[in-house]
């Protein structure tokens, strides 16, 4: 009798051990929802969807053996940071321009068309051979063009693109890559793939709003994945990985003074994902107050955001029954709050004309009330031959266009400046620099360039459209920041605010496609009439005609030689 | 005959043509083709498909005293003939040891213990005590009952360890069931065990850690299977994967006719999602009906009910019908335990192990020596004919496109490739197979990458009306005059001659 107890009590002792072995402790999935109403009668809906591996970091996957059970993370996101030695990655599809000044900052600024950084493993041994690696894995993961990226597109960045979790290591820019790919078209050929990694994909929970054709009907839209070594507790003693994927769209709201989520979306969410820890809907009214929602938020959060205060009306998707209908009072939205001046921006714009020289005009500005340390960061191909003697960097202070002075004699305004010059076909230029710009000033670097000549195989098949200059980047830890996006699945004290300039579009000279074969045409013909006449001159010979043999000749020959002697004649 | 200073130059202008021109012109147009081991290639096509003769030895060894075997062993030393053109060539020893009765250890003692590929002692005692102790070597044990019954066994020992019906099965192609069933040939694969989920609940309890650990690792790590290929092995759970099914209601039951299953396959294969691996995959799909439609069961053609299916070189599908769901339908627990038995007689089918013990699915898995070396045989052989194929479709290729670069770098791979190959069949003649298994592998390794080089593709889509459109107005303008007075000159000529003959 006793033995049966204990064997019984040890058997479930077994399976609570197994139980806990299972995946259902280890792993966690959470997905948010944040619409933000812009002042310009847009709307924001921005989508979060973190996994995370808890006690697994990505240099525990780079040690998995033979065996590996991923349970709900995804398989291929995993095998990729084992193989390729990946610890933190950040990449971004993008189609369609965000709009700063009128919208505030997004929750994560990314350029139109692709970019990607990553940072590698101290262990990876060449982390170029890895890199290449990655963009082949990640080209086929999501559909994108990656795999034509090569050394003369990838960057190393040395002051931007810091990691941002639990790191390994020493930070040294030798583990670091960047790309970017401006040109990029994005669709659904990438959203599909994109979301097949989402647990619950497109079936229930937030995920079942994703409807292509609304999503892409659309000012704005851009899809990203995040793979960052997280934190499991504050002294950071175990690390997890944590892979977000994300989503943010512009809408134009439908006319009417009443819209819906269904609406919006053309779809409408019929459960929770079972296998979401926490599932929410954030509804930031922003600059706008007289607004109704229906049903009632189930409660209000006031989240902290950096130094302002945001208040959120939170929705738990588990017990929502119904639809959210939002009804704004008034329709005019002039009447809407100004909207506060952004505190960090960057413009830039290309000057001259002809196919010859151009100039690269870089204006950053501050416009808050205190100094701002900012890490700039600008890339250019190889084809465009930056010449460094002209580059020049004027600080105009208070925005008074009579108070300009050269970066280079103020004392502490450039911190730290590294060019590198570029190779032919094999390196870009880069530029860094890290300012500190006064309250209300801003700093405008001119640099001239000259256009190079490509190989005619090197021209891609729409080269009249011209060639583009990666957008650059500025980064820049704030404070404060009225018009950020308020994040919903963390709370940060300080903001790591990373903006992006317009990319360039330059027109490169271009050939004439067709140039060879014609001059293969043209040079023939010269050859086959100078031929032809030397030709005839050698083989033929001049004799003086016979009258008698001329006799013989057939009626029709005679008539002609008549005619040719009456026009003779009149001559 | 006088030379008129016209066709003096106009036969030199020929002759700078013919002598400078053309070869300049064959010179500078000449597609890079360096020289491959042509008549040893298509010699290889001549040869037969499959090897004709693979030997098998056997000593039988008797260890009862008095009892003499070359009486019964003699009798089947004989040829079994099938797939028109392979043999099996049986080599018979028989080993006698007179005198003490001789214990197993003593015996074992003796002979070496472990026998190579493709050789096997076949031993004769009273009892089979020590027979579990050995299985796993290559000697068969027999019990000896009385003369009628030793004959009968051994003729059945012989066939089953020279693997008469494996080859049967696998190489002919009349049984294509058989031979279609099995994975590609590779030196590893990716086992990936997916859990599908189509209730609505999470899958909270899944013991796939200890699962695999107990039953599924044992079978791959046993001896004999590492030398046929690696593995590694992978398991996701997967949720909302619009994997559905036409279902019928039947009694006490839900039946899919075999004709929906090809549905899911595919897209069960779109949600996997890529790989990073070179190796192929097979997939096990334990798939979790929602509660409305449990027990879910295949119908069988013949009317017979099952929850698992093979899907030849792909996977297999096991439907998981007996779940608990806890907590207010919230999760759901799934014991890999009931389903790994399921996996392991699958993977063993498309692996093309000869499955003789269909009860044996856990461990220890007492995979018989003698059926993964015909397994590894197969490989072998199997690989050995891919090389030549895929040798030979080169070569054709390369003689039927003409315009086809053969850089230096495929001449090596081709030359490595046949040299390999012979050590390869060298090896196979000797008995070495595990050497030969190598060295196979090797060759039709150096084969695919010679076949699969991007550099043969360089000139491939150049087209030949685009080599017109260039030579035309060279060649047109020139060359015309040129045949003209040259054809006038030959009548003018003719014409004299005639004159001069007439005169």
């Amino acid at each position: 009798m006793m033995k049966t107890q204990l064997e019984t009590s040890f058997i479930i002792i077994l399976i609570i051990l197994l139980f806990n072995s299972s995946v259902g402790t280890n792993q966690d999935y959470k997905e948010s929802l944040l619409l933000k109403l812009l002042p310009d009668g847009k709307v924001l809906a921005h989508f979060d969807h973190v996994i995370t591996w808890n006690h697994i970091s990505p240099l525990d996957m780079t040690a998995f053996s033979n065996v590996r059970h991923y349970g709900i993370f995804p398989r291929p996101v995993s095998e990729m940071i084992s193989l390729y030695n990946v610890e933190e990655l950040y990449l971004s599809l993008t189609r369609g321009k965000w709009k700063d000044r009128l919208w505030g900052y997004p929750p994560i600024d990314s350029p139109p068309g692709a970019e990607l950084w990553a940072w590698f493993l101290p262990q990876a041994s060449d982390v170029d051979e890895d890199w290449r690696g990655l963009l082949h894995a990640l080209s086929g993961l999501l559909c994108s063009s990656f795999d034509a990226i090569d050394s003369t597109t990838t960057f190393i960045p040395k002051t931007s693109f810091k990691p941002t979790g639990a790191f390994i290591g020493n930070i040294s820019s030798s583990r670091l890559r960047y790309t970017a790919l401006p040109r990029e078209p994005v669709c659904t050929e990438n959203l599909t793939p994109w979301s097949k990694l989402l647990p619950c994909g497109q079936k229930v929970g937030l995920g079942s709003l994703y409807y292509a054709l609304k999503l892409y009907d659309t000012n704005y839209h851009s899809i990203s994945l995040k793979i960052v070594p997280s934190c499991q507790d504050d002294s950071c003693s175990s690390v997890g990985t944590a892979v977000t994927l994300s989503l943010s769209v512009v809408f134009k709201l439908p006319s009417g003074k009443t819209w819906s989520l269904s609406s919006l979306f053309g779809r409408h969410i019929e459960k929770k994902c079972p296998l979401s820890s926490s599932s929410f809907i954030y509804f930031d009214k922003y600059l706008h107050k007289d607004i109704n929602l229906y049903p009632e938020p189930h409660f209000i959060e006031n989240k902290q955001f950096l130094s302002s205060n945001v208040e959120l009306s939170v929705y738990e998707l588990n017990n929502l029954k119904s639809d959210i209908k939002v009804s704004l009072k008034n329709k005019n939205y002039s009447q809407v709050m100004p909207h506060p001046p952004s505190p960090l921006s960057i413009q830039r714009y290309l000057t001259g004309s002809g196919h010859g020289r151009g100039g690269i005009v870089t204006i950053i500005s501050n416009n808050d009330d205190e100094s701002l340390k900012v890490s700039f960061l600008d890339m250019v191909p190889w084809f465009f031959r930056i010449l460094y003697h002209t580059l020049t960097c004027e600080l105009t202070i208070n925005n008074n266009n009579n108070n300009k002075i050269n970066c280079e004699e103020t004392n502490n305004t450039i911190l730290f400046k590294e060019f590198s010059p570029a190779k032919d076909r094999v390196l870009p230029y880069k530029m860094e620099y890290i300012f500190f710009i006064p309250p209300h000033s801003s700093i405008s670097l001119y640099v001239e360039f000259l256009r190079g000549f490509l190989k005619w195989n090197e021209y891609p098949p729409d080269a009249s459209l011209g060639f583009f200059i990666n957008s650059a980047v500025l980064t820049s830890n704030v404070y404060k920041c009225a018009n950020c996006t308020v994040s919903t699945m963390e709370n940060r004290s300080s903001f790591l605010l990373r903006i992006h300039s317009d990319p360039l579009l330059v027109s490169l000279p271009i050939p004439d496609f067709s140039m060879p074969y014609n001059v293969i045409c043209f040079v023939s013909t010269v050859i086959a009439i100078g031929f032809g006449s030397l030709f005839n001159l050698t083989t033929r010979e001049l004799l003086p005609v016979n009258e008698e043999e001329e006799e013989k000749k057939g009626v029709l020959v005679r008539i002609i030689n008549k005619l040719k002697q009456l026009f003779l004649r009149k001559d | 005959m006088v030379y008129s200073r016209g066709s003096v130059s106009l036969l030199s202008i020929v002759c700078v043509w013919l002598f400078l021109g053309l070869p300049v012109w064959w010179k500078t147009t000449t597609v890079y083709r360096s020289t491959l081991p042509h008549s040893w290639i298509t010699s290889l096509q001549h040869e037969q498909q499959v090897l004709s003769v693979l030997s098998c030895n056997i000593s039988a060894i008797s260890l009862i005293t008095g009892l003499d075997l070359s009486s019964f062993i003699k009798n089947t030393s004989y040829f079994t003939i099938f797939n028109k053109d392979s043999v099996i060539n049986v080599h018979s020893l028989v080993k006698e040891y007179r005198g003490e009765p001789l214990s197993i250890e003593d015996l074992l003692n003796k002979e070496s213990v472990s026998n190579p590929v493709g050789h096997y002692s076949l031993i004769v005692t009273r009892a089979l005590e020590y027979s579990t102790q050995y299985k796993n070597e290559r000697n068969l044990f027999i019990e000896y009952i009385n003369n009628t019954q030793l004959q009968e066994d051994i003729n059945d020992s012989v066939y089953k360890l020279c693997g008469v019906e494996t080859f049967n099965k696998l190489l002919n192609n009349s049984n294509k069931k058989e031979s279609l069933r099995r994975m590609k040939i590779s030196p590893g694969y990716d086992i990936s065990i997916v859990v599908i989920s189509s209730a609505d609940s999470a899958v909270s309890e899944w013991n796939i850690d200890i699962s695999t650990n107990q039953l599924l690792l044992p079978f791959l790590k046993h001896n004999n299977i590492k030398k046929i290929a690696n593995f590694t092995i992978s398991s996701q759970l997967l949720y909302f994967t619009d994997v559905e099914f036409m279902t019928s209601e039947d009694i006490n039951c839900h039946t899919v006719s075999p004709a929906h299953v090809p549905h899911m396959i595919s897209k069960v294969d779109a949600k996997l999602g890529s790989t990073v691996s070179q190796w192929p995959r097979l997939t096990f799909v334990v798939y979790v009906p929602h509660p409305t439609q449990r027990p879910l069961l295949i119908r069988n053609r013949n009317s017979d009910n099952t929850d698992s299916f093979l899907v030849p070189q792909w996977g297999g599908v096991i439907f998981y019908n007996d779940y608990v769901q806890t907590r207010e339908n919230d999760t759901i627990s799934v014991d890999m335990n009931v389903v790994m038995p399921t996996i392991v007689r699958q993977l063993k089918l498309l692996l093309g192990i000869n499955d003789e013990h269909k009860s044996e699915t856990s461990p220890p898995y007492n995979l018989h020596a003698w059926d993964i070396d015909h397994l590894l045989m197969i490989q072998t052989l199997e690989r050995l004919s891919l090389t030549k194929v895929s040798l030979v479709s080169l070569i054709q290729l390369l003689d039927n496109v003409k315009n086809m670069v053969i850089s230096d770098h495929i001449q090596t791979e081709v030359v490595q490739s046949l040299n390999d190959l012979n050590k390869c069949v060298a090896s196979i003649a000797d008995g070495q197979w595990s050497v030969a298994h190598s060295q196979c592998e090797t060759a039709l390794d150096h084969a695919e990458v010679a076949f699969f080089d991007p550099t043969i593709l360089a000139l491939l889509y150049f087209p030949d009306d685009q080599k017109y459109a260039i030579y035309i107005p060279l060649f047109l303008p020139v060359g015309f005059p040129v045949l003209l007075s040259l054809i006038k000159l030959l009548k003018s000529w003719r014409q004299s001659r005639h004159k001069e003959k007439t005169s």
